[in-house]
């Protein structure tokens, strides 16, 4: 099995947080997107992002 | 509150919860109306307002209900631009080289806690919100700020589940680069 069906790159990544945004992940998306974050500074960065643009909207307008 | 003075924070109001309710329709007709339904609402419950919340925390409540009724009467067509996102986004495709990693790294973004404690961060927010695409604004909309869960987001929109998923990628994708270009690029380092 080629190793890409576990390393995924960033712009998978990317959907994955997004999507874990509005459902709970599959078992094995879940472990992807964990195993890639361990090792990467970029998606890190926007899972947290992803976290502070939901709390701002929450907020707005209150 | 005295009717007089609630007059007249609902009138101040007014002009924040268009701002809102545009973002949230795309429609300036649907806007007002929404908007004025909320004004009503409020001074005829104006009983149930204890004061125990902010003022503008209790409008923006009933003006939230009110686009819900709107979108389940059916206030809903999607414009053209939603159709068609099966194409792809040029803004959101250009963060990614071919190999699918970044352009660029991320900013740190600082204290986010800084930023939603003032007022001007929420005006940036509200541009950036301008920008998006209709279709995309709509639906990011109605799952951060209305807060309904996205399968029934697709639901009220008559969207794919799939097609659904690219919108909120892309309406996260453009609104995050725009934060940071417009405000924690300048301010959060």
């Amino acid at each position: 099995m080629s190793k890409g069906w576990i390393l995924i790159p960033c712009s998978h990544a990317h959907h994955l947080l997004s999507e874990q945004m509005d459902q709970p992940l599959s078992r094995g998306r879940r472990w992807r997107l964990w195993l890639h974050l361990r090792f990467c500074d970029a998606c890190s960065r926007v899972e947290r992002h992803l976290a502070v643009m939901r709390s701002a909207m929450r907020r707005m307008g209150s | 509150m005295e009717a007089k003075a609630l007059d007249q924070a609902l009138a101040e109001l007014r002009p924040s919860l268009m701002r809102i309710a545009r973002l949230q329709l795309r429609n300036d007709a649907w806007a007002e109306d929404v908007v004025s339904e909320t004004l009503i609402a409020a001074l005829e419950g104006q009983a149930r307002f204890g004061g125990q919340s902010q003022i503008k925390t209790w409008v923006v409540g009933i003006l939230k209900h009110k686009i819900i009724d709107h979108f389940r009467r059916g206030g809903r067509e999607i414009s053209s631009d939603a159709v068609a996102e099966d194409s792809g986004d040029d803004a959101v495709e250009a963060l990614f080289r071919a190999d699918g990693h970044r352009v660029n790294l991320p900013r740190e973004w600082g204290d986010p806690e800084a930023a939603l404690s003032q007022g001007q961060f929420f005006d940036v927010l509200q541009a950036c919100l301008e920008r998006l695409p209709a279709s995309l604004g709509r639906v990011f909309m109605m799952r951060e700020w209305l807060e309904i869960d996205t399968p029934e987001v697709c639901k009220e929109l008559g969207i794919s589940a799939t097609n659904c998923g690219v919108m909120m990628f892309r309406a996260r994708m453009r609104l995050r680069e725009c934060l940071e270009i417009n405000w924690f690029g300048v301010k959060g380092q």
